[in-house]
């Protein structure tokens, strides 16, 4: 029994091939939504050598990987190493985690990202080796056309592959006069963002108030809009034209009246 | 017993190393993974044919190839803007079922706010990847701007309303929403919010408006899709011509008493006896609406006056009714589609019809 187990330790111990690793990595980094890169790309990485340096990072679904490169010195060659970490945090300069990939006896490593592919050229072993990733999924925002449909800038603009459905937030019976609607986007008096924006995780949509009458616009809320109704938030009437109450927009018997998170609400 | 309880942990556990050996060598063998790998961009190349496919619609090559069987098999007999088959599932399944060298394999399609996702396989059917594509084919956006709300004022007593959107992305759908997209919706929300409607499956009202929604219904449609009803004021920015301040009735032009009661305009009543109407029949607005004015009529969420929220213009009235004009609406309780739900103002009203049909289009806010 105990030859057995040691069988299957040593069999798990052998060594991984290139084809093996490209296939892993290639199995998730298509699905990466985020990318930094930490060295310049097009250039052959010699230096510093012999540290490790941060090539890349990618971010997946909920999790992010950090691509190290130990860069070759002398007769000490270089090696790629893969660290996953479980959520989505910066990685940091040096690795200081544990590799789920790594890649040995690499030299003349060159990373490439152009038009949403990322290639990693590199000689391992004395025989040249490319390894290629389509990054479908990484979208670098819109784009606003006039008379045009929008568009993202991302390899093939409307397309993702799918890897699970996202955290919605919101039902679409939550009111905003009944304190139920979720603020997806926060704007503070001096018209600086208060957090994230969240809203393109509003299932059922999102919709704008009038506040501080900011030039990029008011905080937002999910859910079914219901502007301009009695209790509910006025509709933005837009920060050119108008100011103070005159930027909402209410029914012709109600008025736009600040709320105590000076929100133009319709009473 | 002794000896079988030993032979048979010996056999089984022979079995589970021969398999896991057998496994290792696959496992250890490039060509296992260069063969995986080659699957999986093939897939991914796949993907970006359905993206084609997806978004140029009747214009692509496929669909001239499976055109005829696909409406055959929908029953659809009637000419319709087969532009409306852009960012619509109903080409992409007919491109599967009966294209006989299909760019991709579909296996599944599902909906999963804001995408519609086709599983693709490989031919061997070991591989498969999800693919998420978005239906932005027929939203227009709305240039940002100064806009009027409502018909000009007749004099200086009447509050003149005005609005702006700058620095927002608004977004409307370019035509009325259809039979068929409401299908999809049915398809895919099972929860209390469609309960009770009925569209029909097959036939030519498919690619026609739904009309036979209650107001609620029309707003949950878009909240499904994350959008809104569209609004009175922004279908007005989008309607009268060229941001014209002076706001002329007509969506063609800037002169106020160029009323031309062509059909190429107006799909008025008395269009009704020359052709069939359909989405898109007439000339788009200026900011590329379609139906501004005349075919069935249109319901709004109007902030600003509750009481008018249905476009009235339609071919319920004569070319030369009132009702064709621009910012000038009628009243629909959105509860029920017979007269007594209308209030025309008591403007060229003709009781001889049963039901009317209420249309309707969503729009949304897109972030930057």
């Amino acid at each position: 029994m105990k030859y057995i187990i040691l069988l299957f330790l040593l069999a798990a111990c052998m060594n991984n091939s290139i084809e093996k690793e490209n296939y892993r990595l290639l199995q998730e980094w298509v699905y990466a939504k985020n990318i930094k890169l930490g060295v310049p790309t097009g250039i052959v990485v010699e230096r510093p050598p012999g540290a490790e340096v941060l090539l890349l990072q990618l971010d997946l679904e909920k999790k992010s990987h950090c691509v190290y490169y130990l860069v070759p010195f002398k007769t000490k060659s270089g090696k790629i190493t893969v660290v996953e970490n479980k959520n989505i945090t910066s990685c940091p300069e040096t690795n200081q985690g544990e590799g789920i990939v790594e890649i040995k006896n690499v030299n003349n490593l060159k990373i490439d990202f152009n038009n949403f592919n990322l290639k990693l050229a590199f000689v391992h072993v004395g025989a040249k080796e490319l390894m290629e990733f389509p990054l479908y999924n990484i979208n670098f925002g819109n784009v606003h056309q006039k008379f045009k449909s929008m568009k993202t800038k991302s390899l093939l603009s409307g397309l993702k592959l799918y890897s699970g459905p996202p955290n919605y937030i919101g039902k679409s019976t939550d009111r905003f006069s009944k304190g139920q609607a979720l603020r997806c986007h926060q704007v503070n008096p001096k018209c600086e963002t208060v957090g994230e924006f969240r809203c393109d995780d509003c299932r059922y949509g999102w919709y704008e108030v009038a506040d501080y009458n900011c030039p990029q616009g008011g905080s937002k809320f999910c859910g079914q809009n219901h502007c301009g109704e009695k209790n509910e938030p006025a509709c933005p009437r837009g920060y050119k034209l108008f100011e103070f109450e005159d930027t909402g927009i209410c029914q012709e018997d109600l008025v736009p009246v600040y709320n105590s998170d000076h929100i133009l609400v319709c009473q | 017993m002794k000896y079988f309880k030993r032979i048979f942990i010996f056999v089984t556990l022979s079995l589970f190393v021969a398999i896991f050996f057998l496994r290792k060598t696959q496992w250890d063998n490039p060509e296992y993974f260069v063969r995986k790998k080659t699957i999986l961009l093939n897939l991914t190349k796949s993907a970006q044919e359905l993206h084609r496919i997806w978004f140029d619609g009747e214009d692509s090559r496929e669909w001239g190839k499976v055109r005829n069987q696909c409406l055959q098999k929908y029953g659809i007999t009637d000419g319709f803007d087969e532009s409306m088959l852009r960012c619509h599932p109903l080409l992409l399944e007919c491109v599967n079922q009966f294209l006989d060298k299909k760019p991709f394999k579909i296996v599944n399609t599902t909906f999963q706010y804001p995408n519609y996702i086709f599983t693709l396989s490989d031919n061997s059917d070991t591989e498969k990847i999800d693919v998420a594509l978005t239906d932005t084919c027929h939203e227009i956006y709305l240039e940002q701007g100064v806009y009027s709300y409502g018909e000009a004022p007749k004099d200086h007593s009447v509050e003149d309303y005005q609005f702006d959107n700058f620095n927002r992305y608004i977004y409307f759908d370019q035509h009325l929403v259809t039979n068929s997209e409401i299908n999809e919706w049915l398809k895919f929300d099972k929860s209390a919010t469609t309960e009770g409607i009925k569209v029909e499956t097959v036939g030519n009202n498919l690619f026609l408006p739904a009309t036979n929604l209650s107001l609620k219904q029309m707003t949950n449609y878009c909240s499904y899709n994350g959008k809104q009803l569209m609004l009175a004021h922004f279908f007005d920015a989008a309607t009268f011509f060229s941001q014209d301040r002076t706001r002329s009735p007509y969506y063609w032009t800037k002169k106020r008493n160029e009323n031309n009661q062509s059909c190429d305009y107006i799909f008025s009543k008395d269009c009704l006896n020359l052709k069939k109407w359909r989405i898109n029949i007439n000339s788009p607005s200026w900011a590329g609406l379609s139906d501004s004015l005349g075919g069935v009529t249109e319901a709004f969420r109007n902030p600003i006056d509750f009481e008018s929220n249905l476009k009235a213009s339609s071919y319920y009235f004569p070319k030369n009714s009132s009702w064709h004009r621009l910012g000038f609406r009628a009243h629909w309780d959105g509860e029920g589609l017979s007269l007594r739900n209308f209030d025309f103002k008591g403007i060229d009203v003709n009781n001889t019809y049963d039901k009317f049909q209420v249309g309707f289009r969503c729009m949304r806010e897109v972030r930057p």
